[in-house]
Protein backbone atom coordinates (compact mmCIF):
# COMPACT_ATOMS: atom_id res chain seq x y z
CA UNK A 1 0.00 0.00 0.00
CA UNK A 2 1.40 3.19 -0.98
CA UNK A 3 0.85 6.30 1.09
CA UNK A 4 -0.69 9.10 -1.20
CA UNK A 5 0.85 12.04 0.77
CA UNK A 6 4.49 10.56 0.28
CA UNK A 7 6.56 11.18 -2.99
CA UNK A 8 7.04 8.50 -4.83
CA UNK A 9 10.71 6.45 -3.96
CA UNK A 10 12.88 5.77 -7.05
CA UNK A 11 12.70 2.33 -8.44
CA UNK A 12 15.40 0.43 -7.05
CA UNK A 13 16.87 -2.32 -8.95
CA UNK A 14 17.96 -5.57 -7.05
CA UNK A 15 17.30 -8.92 -6.88
CA UNK A 16 15.62 -8.31 -3.53
CA UNK A 17 11.87 -7.55 -2.88
CA UNK A 18 11.58 -4.76 -4.76
CA UNK A 19 8.58 -2.83 -2.75
CA UNK A 20 11.54 -2.86 0.49
CA UNK A 21 11.92 0.43 1.40
CA UNK A 22 15.49 1.48 0.37
CA UNK A 23 17.09 5.19 1.15
CA UNK A 24 16.31 7.73 -1.17
CA UNK A 25 19.67 7.59 -3.40
CA UNK A 26 22.04 11.00 -3.40
CA UNK A 27 21.45 12.86 -6.57
CA UNK A 28 23.88 12.24 -8.95
CA UNK A 29 26.87 15.34 -8.97
CA UNK A 30 27.61 16.51 -12.63
CA UNK A 31 29.71 19.38 -13.55
CA UNK A 32 26.94 21.52 -14.41
CA UNK A 33 25.11 21.56 -11.35
CA UNK A 34 28.88 22.60 -8.82
CA UNK A 35 28.03 26.41 -8.32
CA UNK A 36 29.66 28.73 -10.88
CA UNK A 37 32.98 30.75 -10.27
CA UNK A 38 33.93 34.07 -10.96
CA UNK A 39 37.14 34.12 -12.12
CA UNK A 40 39.69 36.87 -14.23
CA UNK A 41 39.65 35.69 -17.77
CA UNK A 42 43.02 34.98 -18.82
CA UNK A 43 42.73 34.49 -23.01
CA UNK A 44 40.27 37.57 -23.06
CA UNK A 45 41.51 40.82 -21.61
CA UNK A 46 41.81 44.58 -22.05
CA UNK A 47 43.30 45.15 -18.78
CA UNK A 48 43.31 42.52 -16.05
CA UNK A 49 40.46 40.49 -17.19
CA UNK A 50 37.65 41.39 -15.03
CA UNK A 51 35.10 42.55 -17.51
CA UNK A 52 35.69 39.20 -19.59
CA UNK A 53 35.07 37.15 -16.43
CA UNK A 54 32.22 38.40 -15.33
CA UNK A 55 30.90 38.19 -18.88
CA UNK A 56 31.67 34.98 -18.82
CA UNK A 57 30.55 33.95 -15.30
CA UNK A 58 26.99 35.40 -16.78
CA UNK A 59 27.16 33.79 -20.28
CA UNK A 60 27.12 37.38 -21.78
CA UNK A 61 29.30 39.44 -24.81
CA UNK A 62 32.18 40.75 -22.79
CA UNK A 63 31.62 43.83 -24.56
CA UNK A 64 28.55 45.06 -23.00
CA UNK A 65 30.04 44.53 -19.52
CA UNK A 66 32.94 46.32 -20.48
CA UNK A 67 30.65 49.08 -21.73
CA UNK A 68 28.85 49.36 -18.72
CA UNK A 69 32.44 49.53 -16.75
CA UNK A 70 33.22 52.40 -19.11
CA UNK A 71 29.76 54.23 -18.11
CA UNK A 72 30.28 53.59 -14.18
CA UNK A 73 33.81 55.34 -14.50
CA UNK A 74 31.67 59.06 -14.79
CA UNK A 75 29.42 57.81 -11.92
CA UNK A 76 32.00 59.82 -9.75
CA UNK A 77 34.52 57.38 -10.13
CA UNK A 78 33.29 54.28 -8.44
CA UNK A 79 33.75 52.42 -11.14
CA UNK A 80 37.35 52.93 -10.84
CA UNK A 81 37.41 51.77 -7.31
CA UNK A 82 35.15 48.24 -8.53
CA UNK A 83 37.11 47.59 -10.89
CA UNK A 84 40.59 47.84 -8.73
CA UNK A 85 38.61 46.02 -6.27
CA UNK A 86 37.18 43.28 -8.17
CA UNK A 87 40.97 42.89 -9.63
CA UNK A 88 42.27 42.55 -6.10
CA UNK A 89 39.64 40.05 -5.07
CA UNK A 90 38.73 37.85 -8.64
CA UNK A 91 41.37 34.92 -8.55
CA UNK A 92 43.09 34.70 -11.54
CA UNK A 93 41.93 32.10 -14.38
CA UNK A 94 43.90 29.02 -14.65
CA UNK A 95 45.74 27.20 -17.18
CA UNK A 96 42.81 24.37 -17.30
CA UNK A 97 39.95 27.06 -17.03
CA UNK A 98 39.96 26.53 -13.02
CA UNK A 99 41.40 28.91 -10.59
CA UNK A 100 45.50 28.86 -10.97
CA UNK A 101 45.19 30.90 -7.26
CA UNK A 102 43.40 33.16 -5.11
CA UNK A 103 44.06 35.85 -3.98
CA UNK A 104 46.07 36.11 -0.69
CA UNK A 105 44.45 37.54 2.96
CA UNK A 106 45.85 40.72 2.48
CA UNK A 107 44.99 41.43 -1.24
CA UNK A 108 41.25 40.21 -0.49
CA UNK A 109 40.96 42.62 2.77
CA UNK A 110 42.66 45.99 0.35
CA UNK A 111 39.72 44.82 -2.32
CA UNK A 112 36.74 44.94 0.24
CA UNK A 113 38.27 48.27 1.54
CA UNK A 114 38.62 49.85 -2.30
CA UNK A 115 34.87 48.11 -3.00
CA UNK A 116 33.52 49.74 0.24
CA UNK A 117 34.90 52.92 -0.92
CA UNK A 118 33.55 52.40 -4.30
CA UNK A 119 30.01 51.81 -3.22
CA UNK A 120 30.16 54.99 -1.08
CA UNK A 121 30.99 56.88 -4.16
CA UNK A 122 28.43 55.05 -6.51
CA UNK A 123 26.00 55.52 -3.43
CA UNK A 124 27.15 58.84 -1.29
CA UNK A 125 23.99 59.18 0.70
CA UNK A 126 24.19 62.96 0.64
CA UNK A 127 23.64 64.72 3.90
CA UNK A 128 24.39 61.91 6.05
CA UNK A 129 26.99 62.18 8.54
CA UNK A 130 29.84 61.15 6.07
CA UNK A 131 28.86 64.22 3.62
CA UNK A 132 29.36 61.86 0.43
CA UNK A 133 31.30 58.96 -0.12
CA UNK A 134 34.95 60.86 -0.71
CA UNK A 135 35.26 60.98 2.81
CA UNK A 136 35.72 57.38 3.34
CA UNK A 137 38.56 57.34 1.07
CA UNK A 138 40.88 58.84 3.96
CA UNK A 139 39.05 56.08 5.87
CA UNK A 140 39.79 53.62 3.53
CA UNK A 141 43.92 54.71 3.20
CA UNK A 142 44.40 55.00 7.12
CA UNK A 143 43.21 51.22 7.26
CA UNK A 144 45.58 50.11 4.70
CA UNK A 145 48.14 52.35 6.55
CA UNK A 146 47.66 50.49 9.45
CA UNK A 147 47.86 46.97 7.55
CA UNK A 148 51.27 48.41 5.76
CA UNK A 149 52.16 49.42 9.69
CA UNK A 150 51.50 45.92 11.41
CA UNK A 151 53.19 43.94 8.28
CA UNK A 152 56.04 46.49 8.95
CA UNK A 153 56.36 45.77 12.54
CA UNK A 154 55.02 42.01 12.87
CA UNK A 155 57.24 41.12 9.94
CA UNK A 156 54.61 38.72 9.07
CA UNK A 157 52.40 38.77 6.31
CA UNK A 158 48.82 39.13 7.16
CA UNK A 159 46.64 35.22 7.58
CA UNK A 160 44.08 34.03 9.16
CA UNK A 161 40.27 34.59 9.12
CA UNK A 162 38.77 37.79 8.09
CA UNK A 163 38.74 38.93 12.24
CA UNK A 164 42.69 37.91 12.26
CA UNK A 165 42.87 40.74 9.61
CA UNK A 166 40.62 42.92 11.16
CA UNK A 167 42.57 42.48 14.36
CA UNK A 168 46.15 43.32 12.89
CA UNK A 169 44.31 46.76 10.90
CA UNK A 170 42.97 47.69 14.33
CA UNK A 171 46.51 47.05 16.04
CA UNK A 172 48.12 49.16 13.05
CA UNK A 173 46.14 51.69 12.69
CA UNK A 174 46.27 52.05 17.13
CA UNK A 175 50.17 52.13 16.36
CA UNK A 176 49.63 54.68 13.66
CA UNK A 177 47.45 57.24 15.90
CA UNK A 178 49.98 56.38 18.61
CA UNK A 179 52.87 57.73 16.36
CA UNK A 180 51.29 60.85 15.29
CA UNK A 181 50.75 61.98 19.31
CA UNK A 182 54.34 60.53 19.30
CA UNK A 183 55.44 62.70 16.26
CA UNK A 184 53.42 65.92 17.45
CA UNK A 185 55.29 65.55 21.13
CA UNK A 186 58.41 65.50 19.20
CA UNK A 187 58.36 68.18 17.31
CA UNK A 188 56.60 70.61 19.64
CA UNK A 189 59.51 69.13 22.17
CA UNK A 190 62.23 70.10 19.45
CA UNK A 191 61.07 73.59 18.44
CA UNK A 192 60.22 74.47 22.00
CA UNK A 193 63.79 74.16 22.80
CA UNK A 194 64.43 70.22 23.68
CA UNK A 195 66.09 69.95 20.24
CA UNK A 196 69.21 68.20 21.92
CA UNK A 197 67.41 66.01 24.02
CA UNK A 198 65.34 64.71 21.42
CA UNK A 199 68.46 64.30 19.56
CA UNK A 200 69.81 62.06 22.08
CA UNK A 201 66.15 60.01 22.47
CA UNK A 202 66.96 58.96 18.39
CA UNK A 203 70.61 57.81 19.94
CA UNK A 204 69.20 55.92 21.95
CA UNK A 205 66.55 53.94 19.79
CA UNK A 206 69.16 53.70 17.18
CA UNK A 207 71.55 51.76 19.74
CA UNK A 208 68.41 50.05 21.51
CA UNK A 209 66.84 48.82 17.69
CA UNK A 210 70.30 47.26 16.97
CA UNK A 211 70.98 45.77 20.26
CA UNK A 212 67.25 44.23 20.17
CA UNK A 213 67.99 43.26 16.44
CA UNK A 214 70.19 40.75 18.48
CA UNK A 215 69.06 40.33 21.50
CA UNK A 216 65.03 40.27 20.53
CA UNK A 217 64.20 40.81 16.91
CA UNK A 218 60.65 40.68 17.07
CA UNK A 219 60.51 43.19 19.99
CA UNK A 220 62.76 45.25 18.22
CA UNK A 221 60.38 45.30 14.84
CA UNK A 222 57.45 46.93 16.86
CA UNK A 223 60.07 49.98 17.91
CA UNK A 224 60.82 50.65 14.74
CA UNK A 225 58.04 52.88 13.20
CA UNK A 226 57.47 54.75 16.69
CA UNK A 227 61.25 55.84 16.57
CA UNK A 228 60.89 56.98 13.29
CA UNK A 229 57.85 58.75 14.42
CA UNK A 230 60.14 60.95 16.67
CA UNK A 231 63.14 61.49 14.40
CA UNK A 232 61.41 62.33 11.25
CA UNK A 233 59.66 65.42 12.53
CA UNK A 234 62.43 66.49 14.90
CA UNK A 235 64.70 66.38 12.11
CA UNK A 236 61.94 69.01 10.00
CA UNK A 237 61.53 71.64 12.86
CA UNK A 238 65.63 71.76 13.09
CA UNK A 239 65.71 71.70 9.43
CA UNK A 240 62.71 74.94 9.34
CA UNK A 241 65.01 76.03 12.72
CA UNK A 242 61.34 76.56 13.88
CA UNK A 243 61.20 77.79 17.78
CA UNK A 244 57.95 78.12 19.54
CA UNK A 245 59.29 79.88 22.44
CA UNK A 246 57.23 83.03 21.65
CA UNK A 247 53.79 81.63 21.96
CA UNK A 248 51.41 80.71 19.27
CA UNK A 249 48.77 82.91 18.23
CA UNK A 250 48.10 85.95 16.18
CA UNK A 251 49.46 89.05 17.54
CA UNK A 252 49.28 92.68 16.04
CA UNK A 253 52.13 95.17 17.35
CA UNK A 254 50.66 99.06 16.28
CA UNK A 255 53.80 101.00 18.03
CA UNK A 256 52.29 104.55 18.84
CA UNK A 257 55.91 106.03 18.78
CA UNK A 258 58.91 105.73 17.46
CA UNK A 259 61.11 105.29 20.72
CA UNK A 260 58.16 102.12 21.53
CA UNK A 261 59.48 100.15 18.37
CA UNK A 262 61.32 97.34 19.48
CA UNK A 263 63.74 95.28 18.16
CA UNK A 264 62.86 92.04 18.13
CA UNK A 265 59.19 90.56 17.59
CA UNK A 266 58.54 86.75 18.08
CA UNK A 267 55.68 84.43 17.62
CA UNK A 268 55.91 80.68 18.04
CA UNK A 269 53.11 79.47 15.94
CA UNK A 270 50.31 82.09 14.41
CA UNK A 271 50.40 85.28 12.39
CA UNK A 272 52.90 88.18 13.48
CA UNK A 273 51.82 91.58 12.30
CA UNK A 274 54.31 94.94 12.88
CA UNK A 275 52.61 97.93 11.84
CA UNK A 276 54.72 101.00 11.95
CA UNK A 277 52.29 103.57 10.03
CA UNK A 278 51.40 105.03 13.44
CA UNK A 279 54.53 104.61 14.86
CA UNK A 280 56.05 108.21 12.66
CA UNK A 281 59.63 106.87 12.29
CA UNK A 282 62.68 109.43 12.73
CA UNK A 283 64.74 109.41 10.11
CA UNK A 284 67.73 106.80 10.28
CA UNK A 285 67.75 102.99 10.91
CA UNK A 286 65.80 100.65 13.01
CA UNK A 287 66.85 96.83 13.14
CA UNK A 288 63.80 94.85 13.74
CA UNK A 289 63.84 90.83 14.04
CA UNK A 290 60.80 89.02 13.67
CA UNK A 291 60.71 85.39 14.63
CA UNK A 292 58.07 82.98 13.42
CA UNK A 293 58.23 79.37 14.13
CA UNK A 294 55.07 78.26 11.65
CA UNK A 295 52.67 81.17 10.47
CA UNK A 296 53.14 84.18 8.74
CA UNK A 297 55.30 87.53 9.87
CA UNK A 298 54.13 90.50 8.60
CA UNK A 299 55.60 93.94 8.12
CA UNK A 300 53.21 97.48 7.66
CA UNK A 301 55.25 100.40 6.83
CA UNK A 302 54.07 103.76 5.60
CA UNK A 303 55.25 105.10 2.20
CA UNK A 304 57.68 107.43 3.43
CA UNK A 305 60.07 104.38 5.18
CA UNK A 306 62.16 102.75 3.16
CA UNK A 307 62.97 98.70 3.62
CA UNK A 308 65.71 96.48 3.55
CA UNK A 309 65.34 93.43 4.45
CA UNK A 310 67.01 89.50 4.89
CA UNK A 311 64.50 87.03 5.28
CA UNK A 312 65.43 83.07 6.07
CA UNK A 313 62.78 80.50 5.70
CA UNK A 314 62.61 76.45 5.54
CA UNK A 315 59.63 76.09 3.83
CA UNK A 316 57.27 78.97 2.38
CA UNK A 317 57.12 82.06 0.56
CA UNK A 318 58.58 85.99 0.93
CA UNK A 319 57.47 88.80 -1.01
CA UNK A 320 58.54 92.29 -0.17
CA UNK A 321 56.17 95.06 -1.82
CA UNK A 322 56.34 93.82 -5.41
CA UNK A 323 59.28 91.15 -5.15
CA UNK A 324 59.00 87.58 -4.00
CA UNK A 325 60.18 84.11 -3.88
CA UNK A 326 59.79 80.82 -2.32
CA UNK A 327 61.16 77.19 -2.14
CA UNK A 328 62.70 75.19 0.73
CA UNK A 329 65.70 76.94 2.43
CA UNK A 330 65.22 80.56 1.51
CA UNK A 331 67.57 83.41 1.93
CA UNK A 332 66.46 85.99 0.31
CA UNK A 333 68.43 89.45 0.73
CA UNK A 334 67.14 92.63 -0.61
CA UNK A 335 69.47 95.18 0.97
CA UNK A 336 67.80 99.24 0.16
CA UNK A 337 69.89 102.47 1.08
CA UNK A 338 67.93 105.44 2.16
CA UNK A 339 68.14 109.16 1.08
CA UNK A 340 69.68 111.62 4.03
CA UNK A 341 66.64 112.08 6.27
CA UNK A 342 64.30 109.21 5.55
CA UNK A 343 63.77 106.19 8.18
CA UNK A 344 64.53 103.06 7.02
CA UNK A 345 63.34 99.57 8.46
CA UNK A 346 66.44 97.06 8.68
CA UNK A 347 64.33 93.98 9.18
CA UNK A 348 65.72 90.76 9.91
CA UNK A 349 62.58 87.83 9.68
CA UNK A 350 63.10 84.14 10.22
CA UNK A 351 60.39 82.21 9.36
CA UNK A 352 60.55 78.32 10.22
CA UNK A 353 57.67 77.24 8.18
CA UNK A 354 55.36 80.29 6.57
CA UNK A 355 55.35 83.24 4.93
CA UNK A 356 57.08 86.99 5.12
CA UNK A 357 55.16 89.85 3.48
CA UNK A 358 56.21 93.41 3.58
CA UNK A 359 53.46 95.95 2.28
CA UNK A 360 51.81 99.38 3.15
CA UNK A 361 48.76 98.32 4.14
CA UNK A 362 47.55 94.76 6.31
CA UNK A 363 45.18 94.20 3.92
CA UNK A 364 46.81 93.22 0.82
CA UNK A 365 47.53 89.44 1.61
CA UNK A 366 50.04 87.81 -1.36
CA UNK A 367 49.94 90.09 -3.86
CA UNK A 368 52.61 91.99 -5.50
CA UNK A 369 52.30 95.82 -4.64
CA UNK A 370 54.42 98.94 -5.44
CA UNK A 371 56.66 100.23 -2.84
CA UNK A 372 59.68 101.08 -1.26
CA UNK A 373 59.92 103.95 -3.46
CA UNK A 374 61.07 105.89 -0.29
CA UNK A 375 64.87 104.16 -1.05
CA UNK A 376 67.25 105.30 -3.50
CA UNK B 1 70.91 30.27 16.88
CA UNK B 2 69.07 33.23 17.35
CA UNK B 3 68.23 34.87 14.08
CA UNK B 4 69.26 38.79 13.39
CA UNK B 5 66.30 41.23 12.48
CA UNK B 6 67.90 42.95 9.26
CA UNK B 7 64.83 45.52 9.45
CA UNK B 8 65.79 46.53 12.66
CA UNK B 9 69.81 46.82 12.54
CA UNK B 10 68.84 48.67 9.35
CA UNK B 11 66.34 51.07 10.90
CA UNK B 12 68.87 51.15 14.49
CA UNK B 13 72.47 52.00 12.40
CA UNK B 14 69.88 54.64 10.16
CA UNK B 15 69.03 56.26 13.13
CA UNK B 16 71.94 56.21 15.08
CA UNK B 17 73.52 57.99 12.35
CA UNK B 18 70.54 60.38 11.91
CA UNK B 19 70.12 61.20 15.60
CA UNK B 20 74.22 61.97 15.78
CA UNK B 21 73.15 64.69 12.75
CA UNK B 22 69.90 66.17 14.93
CA UNK B 23 72.10 65.96 17.99
CA UNK B 24 75.06 67.75 15.93
CA UNK B 25 72.59 70.45 14.75
CA UNK B 26 71.78 71.18 18.55
CA UNK B 27 74.84 71.30 19.30
CA UNK B 28 75.54 74.09 16.93
CA UNK B 29 78.20 71.89 15.47
CA UNK B 30 76.29 71.89 11.94
CA UNK B 31 73.20 73.83 10.52
CA UNK B 32 70.93 71.22 9.37
CA UNK B 33 69.02 72.74 6.02
CA UNK B 34 65.85 70.74 4.05
CA UNK B 35 68.34 70.54 1.08
CA UNK B 36 69.91 68.25 3.79
CA UNK B 37 67.16 66.51 5.74
CA UNK B 38 65.11 65.97 2.62
CA UNK B 39 67.50 63.20 1.44
CA UNK B 40 68.29 62.04 4.48
CA UNK B 41 64.79 61.36 5.78
CA UNK B 42 64.09 59.41 2.39
CA UNK B 43 66.91 57.56 3.02
CA UNK B 44 65.75 56.77 6.23
CA UNK B 45 62.71 55.41 5.37
CA UNK B 46 64.30 54.08 2.51
CA UNK B 47 66.63 51.65 3.52
CA UNK B 48 63.67 50.46 6.58
CA UNK B 49 61.55 49.67 3.74
CA UNK B 50 63.98 47.80 1.69
CA UNK B 51 65.37 45.73 4.59
CA UNK B 52 61.60 44.85 5.27
CA UNK B 53 61.14 43.87 1.57
CA UNK B 54 64.37 41.96 1.55
CA UNK B 55 63.81 39.98 4.89
CA UNK B 56 60.08 38.98 3.56
CA UNK B 57 61.65 37.49 0.62
CA UNK B 58 63.28 35.08 2.74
Amino acid sequence: MTDETNPPEPPEPGPEDPTREQPPAEPPTTPQQEPRRLYRSRSDKVIAGVCSGIANYFRIDPVIVRVLAVALIFLGGAGVFAYIAAWLLMPNEGEGGGPAEGPSRGLTVAGAIVLIIAIAIAFPFHGSWWGGGWSLLPLGLIALAGLLVWRLASGERPQGDARAIVRAIGLGVLILAGCVVLAFGAAWAAAAGGNGVVAGFVVAAGLALIVGAFVSPRAARWMIVPALAVALPAGAVAAADIDVKGGYGDRTYSPATSAAVRDHYRVGAGKLVVDLRGAHLTPGDHAIKLDVGVGEAQLVVPPNVCVSSDTHLGIGGVQVFNRDTGGIDVDHQDERIAPPGTPRVVVDANVGIGAFTVHHRPDQGWRRTPGNRACL
Amino acid sequence: MRRVDLTALVAGVGLLVFGGVLLADALDAIHLTFAAYAPLACFLVGDVLLAAGLTRRD
